[in-house]
């Protein structure tokens, strides 16, 4: 049922010695909000410029619609927004004349939304864009993306700049766009974000991706945090396949446990009579620091 | 609260700001300096004998000369004199530009990024910022004033001594100093750095025309700008010091102003705050060439003024030509080479002086293809790039104002030249003969253009190259002739290539060949354009 929107693979790319891409595989559905994380310099701004044409893989073969990223760039960018994240604007024009801009260069966008986003994102069009701080900034390229009449939005780490309620409107669009059936690819480290609004995401490292899937999948690979407070004392829990990191405190013991090895260990607590207990799934920072982790 | 407190860490600030700008100071410094010793030596080669000196004073006379440099301030002239006289304007106008981006860099540009604000919350005084910046500023003219001085003394020149060096030394310590003030004040007064550095050229412009005005007509009108103050000092003649307390006094009361008013206003304000623009863009604003107009709109104005100024100004020497030209192995030197062959004298001048104008002009026509290389630099070129925009129509629109600007501009200089000698000649040049000189050097212009486009295509760090052939055509053309540099080697530039029309015959095949090769420079470098990636950084 889902159609293709990008759909990249083995993408490399070379800045003199330091490879930057080292085979790049991705693909993005219509329909899906699609999360690209990663910390600074793994390659997610390099592997968008490649998708935007603005520079030339190495080696690898990238598609948007279905067209060619470098040589059908004019025609794909007719249905692409794209924001960047570190906008930077022209001192002499205003807010309001930039979005203007950005919105016909594109050719065609919906005015009375593009005013409606003004409104919600709290914005001021009328001051020149010299005077506008860095989360102005960003609202110039949000409200021009959002109002825009885009089959795919690429939004290069998008909310870096904007508070705790402007990012409530952001994730507001998203859901938007997303219920119109249109693709998002979302680049962020912030992954409360990417956990609150993709349904797939993947993991890039050193230029290489190093893991794909919805986040369910994700965490599947992962473990879960149990805490658990029984009536009689369990015994030998470290010892059981799959259980990590015991700790007691008082009353409770609290570990993680390979999502596998879940099933033998809640028999073997159950036996023990539980009288209260708690089991989370990884957060996408457990997940991101066990990709990452000191120990790498 | 201790009165005190309001300058601490004035003097750390001074040293860092120093470090910080310490290669941008060099730089200026070397600059400046070399500008006025470099052009010490040069005057007694325009005028060998005291003979030539003295006709040459007759010379400076031309009320156009007086307007546009200074007054002959004293009698007898000598080559100190004039110096004085051609040089003074020149190193105020230069100085003027250094110490305006200097202060509004600290003093506007730093707060817009933030910088002061990291800065302040470290224990420094409220007033510490400017302070350390006018001291920066005040040591960096000082360097200057002292190393002109004892550069022009090493000149060896004839009359350029101690005392008149250190007079110049001294107009320029004061100009520099007044400029600082001025900027310091506008950068309290604006709030961006655009608007203050804008507006201090603004206030530049008008104090040039003021001394314009006062070296004409002298008197108190003098005493006005400093462009004609500065002659009170006399330089290599009566080496007067008191007019120094005056600037000095000027400086002092704007700073002190400046800082009073920086105390008052808050973090990022100003006291005329910026302007409400437009909430919607215009219709015009629709597509690349709408942008790529809107953005080199006001530059490509006030270019065409310029030229149409500078037209006008090389008109007017026209009614004093006999003197200027017979008084000066210099000019005649330009001219004798098309008068043996038979050219009316004027009529050689007027197409040696366009096609000088004619180089000039190149260079805004290269700044508007530039600015797309600048745009990349600054990063901002992808958000053209991610919309539905192919870089060839957005390179072709900046080509395309760059060439019509070229023809913009040749017309204005010729009309300013034509308009100003209709004025001052008996038996004015036609039109016709004017726009001709201009125009027949278009293609050499274009040529210079598709360099440039060919540069941004292949090799966009080494974009300044082109300047490197324009500066090297400049010096062939405007000193090749008194220098008895082989024929050749002008001919052997775009510019020299052309025929020297009206008094020479129009040749095609030199223009056909010039204007195609122009039209496969802009061709290859915008097809190298279309096919590069964009280069961050």
């Amino acid at each position: 049922m889902s159609d293709t929107i990008i759909k990249a693979t083995g993408l490399v790319k070379n800045f003199g010695k330091t490879k930057a891409l080292d085979g790049v595989d991705l693909a993005v559905n219509a329909g899906e909000v699609f999360g690209f994380i990663g910390p600074n310099g793994a390659g997610k701004s390099t592997t968008i410029r490649i998708l935007l044409g603005a520079i030339r893989a190495n080696a690898g073969n990238a598609a948007i619609f279905g067209k060619d990223v470098w040589n059908d760039a004019v025609e794909i960018h007719k249905r692409i927004a794209y924001v960047p994240g570190d906008v930077n604007l022209w001192d002499n024009l205003t807010g309001g004349e930039i979005i203007d801009l950005f919105i016909r260069l594109r050719r065609g966008g919906d005015k009375k939304y593009k005013e409606e986003l003004i409104e919600k994102f709290d914005f001021d069009p009328t001051k020149k864009a010299g005077t506008y701080s860095k989360g102005n900034r960003q609202k110039v390229a949000l409200v021009s993306a959002f109002a825009s009449d885009a089959d795919l939005y690429i939004l290069d780490e998008p909310t870096s700049g904007l508070d705790p309620l402007m990012e409530l409107v952001f994730q507001e669009c998203v859901h938007k766009v997303k219920r119109e059936g249109k693709a998002v690819l979302l680049s962020s480290h912030i992954l409360s974000e990417v956990e609150k609004l993709c349904d797939r995401l993947t993991i890039i490292r050193n230029g290489k991706i190093i893991d794909t899937g919805t986040l369910k999948e994700l965490r599947h690979l992962s473990r879960n945090n149990v805490t658990v407070e029984t009536k009689n004392a369990i015994e030998g829990i470290e010892k059981l396949e799959g259980v990590f990191d015991v700790a007691n405190s008082g009353d409770e013991v609290s570990f993680k446990v390979d999502a596998e090895a879940t099933g033998s260990v809640m028999k073997r607590l159950a036996d023990a009579d539980i009288s209260h207990i708690t089991v989370s799934p990884p957060t996408l920072e457990e997940l991101f620091i066990s990709h990452y982790g000191v120990k790498q | 609260m201790k009165i005190s407190g309001k300058y601490t860490g004035t003097l750390a600030l001074c040293k860092f700001a120093l470090r910080r700008d310490r290669v941008w100071l060099a730089l200026w410094t070397i600059g400046i300096v070399s500008l006025v010793v470099a052009c010490g030596p040069l005057f007694p080669e325009i005028a060998k004998t005291p003979a030539e000196l003295a006709s040459f004073s007759e010379t400076m006379k031309n009320p156009a000369m007086i307007a546009m440099t200074g007054p002959v301030y004293a009698e007898p002239y000598t080559y100190g004199i004039l110096y004085a006289q051609m040089m003074t304007a020149w190193i105020l106008i230069v100085l003027g530009v250094m110490n305006f981006f200097l202060v509004s860099r600290h003093l506007r540009k730093d707060e817009e990024e933030g910088l002061i604000e990291v800065m302040r919350s470290l224990p420094i005084g409220r007033s510490s910022i400017v302070l350390g910046t006018a001291i920066e500023t005040l040591l960096a003219n000082l360097a200057i004033a002292l190393l002109s001085t004892v550069g022009l003394v090493l000149t060896g020149v004839e009359s350029i001594d101690l005392a008149g060096s250190l007079v110049l030394g001294g107009i320029i310590f004061c100009g520099g100093l007044i400029f600082t003030a001025i900027a310091m004040l506008f950068s309290q007064i604006f709030m961006t750095s655009r608007g203050a550095t804008g507006f201090s050229f603004a206030v530049l412009g008008v104090l040039y025309a003021l001394g314009a005005m006062g070296n004409i007509e002298g008197g108190a009108m003098a005493n006005i700008s400093l462009f004609s103050f500065v002659f009170k000092t006399s330089p290599f003649s009566g080496n007067y010091i008191w007019p120094f307390f005056i600037l000095l006094g000027e400086a002092v009361v704007i700073g002190f102003i400046a800082v009073l008013l920086n105390a008052r206003r808050d973090l990022g304000a100003g006291f005329i705050p910026q302007r409400n623009g437009r909430a919607h863009a215009k219709a015009s604003l629709s597509s690349p060439l709408g942008f790529a107009l809107r953005q080199t709109r006001t530059s490509n104005i006030a270019w065409i003024l310029i030229m149409l100024v500078v037209g006008i100004m090389y008109g007017s020497i026209f009614g004093d030509f006999e003197n200027f030209v017979e008084s000066s192995d210099f000019f005649k030197a330009m001219i004798m080479a098309d008068v043996d062959a038979g050219a009316n004298a004027m009529l050689s001048f007027m197409t040696y002086i366009t096609l000088i104008m004619s180089v000039i002009a190149a260079i805004p026509v290269i700044n508007v293809v530039y600015r797309i290389r600048g745009e990349e630099k600054r990063n901002r070129i992808e958000q053209i790039y991610s919309k539905a925009v192919a870089k060839r129509s957005f390179l072709l629109s900046y080509v395309g104002i760059a060439l019509v600007l070229s023809v913009l501009l040749q017309a204005a200089e010729g009309l300013g030249l034509w308009m100003s000698t209709k004025v001052v000649m008996s038996e004015p040049f036609a039109l016709s003969e004017v726009l001709a000189a201009g125009f027949i050097k278009l293609p050499a212009i274009w040529l210079i253009a598709g360099l440039g486009v060919l540069l941004l295509g292949l090799l966009p760090r080494l974009t300044s190259l082109v300047w490197l052939y324009l500066g090297t055509s400049f010096f062939l053309l405007y000193l090749g002739r008194v220098m008895d540099i082989p024929k050749a080697f002008m001919d052997g530039t775009a510019f020299g290539a052309l025929p020297d029309c009206p008094i020479e015959n129009f040749a095609p095949l030199p223009v056909a060949l010039v204007t195609v090769m122009a039209a496969a420079l802009l061709a290859a470098g915008t097809i190298f354009y279309s096919k590069r990636e964009i280069s961050y950084r």
